[in-house]
């Protein structure tokens, strides 16, 4: 499903990593595991087209996503959607919850107004939440349910793969397992695809089908 | 309660007996009950892990011993004994940094990004009377403590110039500059292996040998390096005992919960299963949750153990 090609990242003059090459394929719990500071959260933001790669290339089904000299395909980079490490990060704090959905929804035209509640109340049961947390603000939510708020946020997308960028590091054990079992369910029961961030080598080695090493500018994949 | 203070204290090593009563906070309409009921005592040189979800009530545990709950929480019939004396929140706050040392979460956050490291340990150190002529060499000492093996390297850099495990190394230094009775660390093994975290007590018990120290965790390996854990869910005490006993022979079920979504135990979710609430905090998501949960939670106490359950193992 998404292919990595010979993909170089560098920041000013200090190369971060240098013909990478992945492939993650669908219905698949892919690990990339490495120190921290070694670019494992610049390939994700490369992949979500934030960054540009310095050469390489990125595809999605076989087609050209992005590259060094073709910009970032954002019609269908829809589909790469990404989960970060504070689960506040990607809630505005003055805005209510339900706010912020249906600002998603009109900003990328994913549904008719009059469906919009509809859409977003389907969204909440796949993560489990209620509709009344919708006139929530974000402080007023706990860690774990703020999380499943972001990944309902991404799931409005549809995604082909889901990015989790440390998402479950600052969570507890019991809201950990909570939030991986709810992200198998909604991507790989219907053949979406994770890519796992972490430093946590338990975690990457118990739940991914396949794992990449970060190490000294490239990404091994190791034996399973 | 009068009597259970008195029981701790003939010990004559008891550091803290620690009663919460009701800690709530004041909403724009409405009050919300926090902690409740919660009580714990600590020895001399032992350790204590509070482990419990986010929102169980540790970090306001924690808060409520330094003396520092938010504007709007207020502790209701609690008591805090410290070495005997009652602790009231300005005599927690005289406290701290000398005999009652705090821990942080975050190394790098809790220095202050202007000041050199040689300040921040200096100012501690003026804080217990370590006279002037004397401040380097006991800044170099406590630096060499925490296993810098250049400590005279350190001294004039900025916070910005260390990295996440030295920051966290400085702060254990800086606390050391006290008479630490009493050290509470706040998930302070976030991130870190298991070798790391192991590494990181056996640093807390070289430079803390007499303190009691109170991990406030939802990391269950750390409590398993801890002489005893305090189960927490919801603001009220699950469990309570020898952390040996506990996470490997629980009697709560909400322990047993927390035990099973460990990765080495199968990452066994915990959905909500009722819509109504009970008396039990964990009855919402209890599979062995029986009516009677609803009204009322049952007290077991057996040798240094006590549980909370209507459910017996």
């Amino acid at each position: 499903m998404i292919r990595i090609e010979h993909l170089q990242k560098r920041f000013g003059g200090r190369l971060i990593f240098d013909d990478l090459n992945m492939e993650i394929a669908p219905g698949q719990i892919v690990g990339l595991y490495g120190a921290s500071g070694i670019g494992k959260s610049t390939l994700a933001k490369l992949l979500c087209g934030v960054l540009k790669p310095d050469s390489g290339s990125v595809y999605l089904d076989d087609r050209l996503l992005y590259s060094a000299d073709t910009p970032y395909d954002r019609k269908r980079g829809i589909q790469i959607q990404m989960v970060y490490q504070q689960p506040y990060s990607s809630l505005d704090g003055s805005q209510k919850l339900g706010n912020g959905f249906r600002e998603l929804i009109r900003y990328h035209a994913l549904a008719p107004r009059r469906e919009e509640t509809r859409r977003i109340n389907d969204t909440l049961a796949q993560v489990g939440l209620e509709p009344g947390i919708l006139e929530h603000l974000p402080h007023q939510i706990s860690g774990g349910e703020a999380q499943r708020v972001a990944i309902a946020r991404c799931l409005l997308f549809q995604p082909r793969l889901l990015i989790l960028d440390e998402a479950t590091s600052m969570l507890d054990v019991s809201t950990q397992a909570n939030v991986i079992a709810l992200v198998k369910r909604v991507m790989l029961d219907r053949g979406g695809s994770v890519l796992l961030i972490s430093h946590d080598r338990e975690l990457v080695n118990y739940l991914c089908h396949q794992i990449y090493l970060f190490d000294q500018f490239v990404a091994k994949e190791k034996e399973r | 309660m009068i009597e259970y203070f008195q029981k701790k204290r003939e010990g004559g090593t008891t550091v803290l007996n620690y009663d919460s009563g009701t800690i709530s906070a004041k909403l724009e309409q409405s009050e919300k009950e926090l902690v409740s009921g919660v009580r714990f005592s600590m020895e001399e040189g032992r350790s204590l892990a509070l482990i419990g979800e986010t929102g169980s009530g540790k970090t306001m545990i924690a808060r409520s011993i330094m003396g520092l709950l938010p504007g709007n929480v207020q502790m209701k019939d609690g008591k805090i004994l410290f070495c005997g004396d009652e602790l009231t929140g300005r005599s927690a706050r005289k406290l701290l940094g000398d005999r009652i040392v705090y821990i942080p979460q975050n190394g790098l956050e809790s220095l202050n990004p202007s000041r050199k490291i040689r300040h921040h340990l200096y100012d501690n150190l003026k804080k217990i009377g370590i006279p002037r002529a004397e401040l380097e060499q006991e800044a170099l000492s406590k630096l060499a403590l925490v296993g810098f093996p250049e400590p005279e390297k350190l001294l004039d850099k900025y916070p910005f110039q260390l990295s996440g495990g030295m920051a966290q190394r400085v702060t254990i230094a800086i606390s050391a500059c006290s008479r630490g009775a009493l050290m509470i660390a706040d998930e302070p093994t976030n991130g870190l292996d298991d070798g790391a975290k192991l590494k990181f007590m056996e640093l807390l018990q070289t430079v803390f040998p007499h303190a009691a120290k109170l991990m406030i965790t939802h990391d269950i390996t750390l409590a398993e390096l801890c002489d005893e854990t305090l189960v927490l869910c919801g603001g009220r005490m699950m469990e309570k005992g020898p952390s040996s006993q506990i996470l490997h022979a629980p009697r709560n079920q909400y322990t047993c919960a927390l035990i099973l979504s460990l990765i080495k135990n199968g990452m066994r979710e915990t959905p909500v299963l009722h819509s109504e609430t009970g008396e039990c905090p964990f009855f919402r998501r209890c599979q062995a949750a029986r009516p009677s949960c609803r009204v009322n939670v049952e007290h077991h106490q057996s040798g240094q153990r006590e549980w909370w359950c209507n459910h017996l193992i």
